[in-house]
């Protein structure tokens, strides 16, 4: 199957920032102490980098349309794994925000408790 | 307003931390970041040194996690664990957001937060510690044991004064 330059071009760019997506996710989680979730949600930039090279692939006719077997649960795998692994990091991240606003709120309540008591 | 190390003798330690404290206390509000002994010890050994707990605000790093639903505790909050850096530097802006007057931020011990962070970490939360009570205008007395002092040397460049 033939496919059109600007479906070809259009693909190719999406791998392009994909990666570079991918490539700031990861140098972010450097820096960030969510390290769990941060981690999780650059896996999941890289596998969509993945995805999409496998997908320009198809386009480029490097890769035959896989229909049956093992090539075709991979294709069909990989969105859903992305979409787990995407949902557990901002979970943890979520999770972790959850927490720092606690915190804040611990501050407030044990600084009025101190003034009601005094 | 300065930022003070001190660097206390590793066997007199507590005694000079007291003392510290109990100078300290005496005409400000005094923000006690531990990471060496849980809060209850503290307020009971004020509490034998005739310390008035009055004056001190306690962020315990060192008792480990919060049961969830736990009552709040007057005059502490408490930290997960030493690891939890982002979470110790919310609880401190947030309790210098709050309070108002003359306050010192005593912070026990950079030799504990080497034990759990790296140093250039610690580098970092220093740093950020100091140049945070500069801004505000408050002192802050950094505690660490002279045993460690050959780790803190890049922290001693950080500080206005170091003490021993």
């Amino acid at each position: 199957m033939t496919h059109s330059p600007e479906a070809i071009a259009i693909t190719a760019i999406g791998v392009l920032f994909t990666i570079i997506g991918a490539v700031l996710s990861l140098r972010i989680y450097r820096y960030t102490r969510m390290r769990r979730g941060w981690l999780a949600v650059t896996i999941a930039l890289f596998l969509l980098a993945v995805e999409h090279l496998l997908d320009l692939s198809v386009v480029l006719d490097f890769i035959p349309h896989q229909e049956h077997g093992i090539g075709a649960i991979v294709f069909a795998a990989l969105p859903l794994l992305i979409a787990i692994t995407l949902t557990v990091g901002l979970f943890s991240l979520l999770k972790e925000f959850r927490r720092f606003g606690d915190i804040a709120d611990r501050v407030v309540t044990a600084l009025r408790t101190k003034k009601k008591r005094r | 307003m300065t930022v003070t190390l001190y660097l206390l003798e590793a066997k007199n330690y507590f005694k000079g931390l007291l003392a510290l404290a109990k100078r300290q206390s005496a005409d400000n509000l005094v923000i006690w970041l531990t990471l060496t002994r849980p809060f209850v010890q503290l307020r009971d050994a004020l509490d034998f040194a005739g310390i008035p707990p009055k004056r001190i605000f306690f962020i315990d790093a060192s008792s480990g996690p919060v049961p969830r639903g736990a009552q709040p505790t007057e005059n502490c909050i408490f930290i997960e664990s030493p690891q939890d850096i982002v979470g110790m530097t919310i609880a401190i802006s947030e309790t210098l957001s709050l309070t108002h007057g003359k306050r010192v931020l005593l912070v026990d011990s950079l030799n504990t937060l080497l034990a759990f962070q790296s140093s250039d970490i610690v580098e970092q939360f220093t740093n950020v510690l100091a140049n945070k009570a500069r801004t505000l205008g408050i002192d802050v007395a950094f505690l660490a044991s002279d045993v460690g002092s050959k780790k803190l040397g890049s922290i001693e460049a950080l500080v206005d004064e170091v003490k021993e």
